[in-house]
């Protein structure tokens, strides 16, 4: 006999699958009223579609498929609304040759230390919410969601190109902020 | 010859994907001559490491949905349900 799955009762879904929900999409979502909508939007566009439920999955496997598809909704929704930032990041440090202006900053002998300081990871996740969402929408799909390129150009709906350009404007930022608010204040 | 510009953007590339040979050994000559870039690569290799680390550590934490927030999304569920 083959073991099928049933669905809970959708009302007992926040009480079951409400925490799970929240902490994968609060990581992956900047702000956690949006997270908290996106969690909410996946409960009930589970609940209208529990007749194309096959059992063939878990219940919690079902839920989370449906969030995956309401994050990359919002990913997008985001990338619409956003004005693809002109500004570049580069004037400041290349001329008109393309070399460097002046020399970096050099970092403390030992940056892996600052690893360890809490202080650290407080500037850093300043400097993470000050890039465009564009920019950390990247990150999120690589890291979080282990995507390989291919993966992210079709999530976002952008070229190839178009991500190695946002990965490198997103480092050549942070790698700036960082340098600005820890290692020229700490010395 | 490649400039200080398109090796930073090249250096970005390269902790993505495997970069053509001609593309490496252009990287490693300039390197060896230029401070700044290489300043920049290890700048650069440093801040990888930490975001991969951020983003494990942002999953460790353990948000909870509040009460309120529970409540109102069963509220929201059972609206559905008896429509």
């Amino acid at each position: 006999m083959e073991n099928k799955n049933v669905l809970s009762n959708p009302a007992d879904w926040v009480e079951l699958y409400g925490d799970q929900l929240l902490k994968y999409t609060v990581a992956r979502v900047r702000h956690r009223e949006a997270a908290e909508e996106i969690v909410q939007e996946t409960f009930l566009a589970g609940l209208k579609a529990q007749k194309n439920f096959s059992g063939r999955s878990s219940e919690k496997t079902w839920l989370f498929g449906i969030l995956k598809h309401k994050i990359i909704d919002h990913y997008r929704k985001k990338e619409k609304e956003q004005q693809v930032s002109t500004e570049d990041p580069f004037v400041e440090y290349f001329d008109g040759r393309g070399h460097w202006k002046k020399s970096l900053e050099k970092w403390d002998t030992n940056p892996q230390k600052a690893l360890e300081q809490k202080e650290f990871w407080e500037v850093f996740s300043r400097c993470i919410s000050n890039l465009p969402v564009d920019m950390e929408q990247v990150f999120q799909l690589k890291i979080l969601d282990k995507m390989d390129s291919d993966g992210i150009c079709e999530a976002l709906q952008i070229t190839s190109a178009n991500l190695w350009v946002r990965l490198h404007r997103a480092r050549f930022k942070m790698r700036e902020c960082l340098e600005k608010c820890w290692f020229m204040k700490t010395g | 010859m490649l400039r200080c510009k398109d090796i930073a953007k090249l250096l970005s590339d390269s902790l993505e994907k495997e970069l053509p040979w001609t593309q490496r050994v252009e990287i490693r000559l300039h390197l060896m001559i230029c401070y700044v870039c290489r300043r920049y690569w290890k700048q650069l290799r440093f801040l990888h490491n930490c975001i991969t680390n951020y983003y494990d550590k942002k999953l460790d934490k353990d948000p909870a949905l509040s009460q309120e927030s529970k409540k109102r999304m069963q509220d929201k569920i059972i609206e559905e349900m008896n429509k």
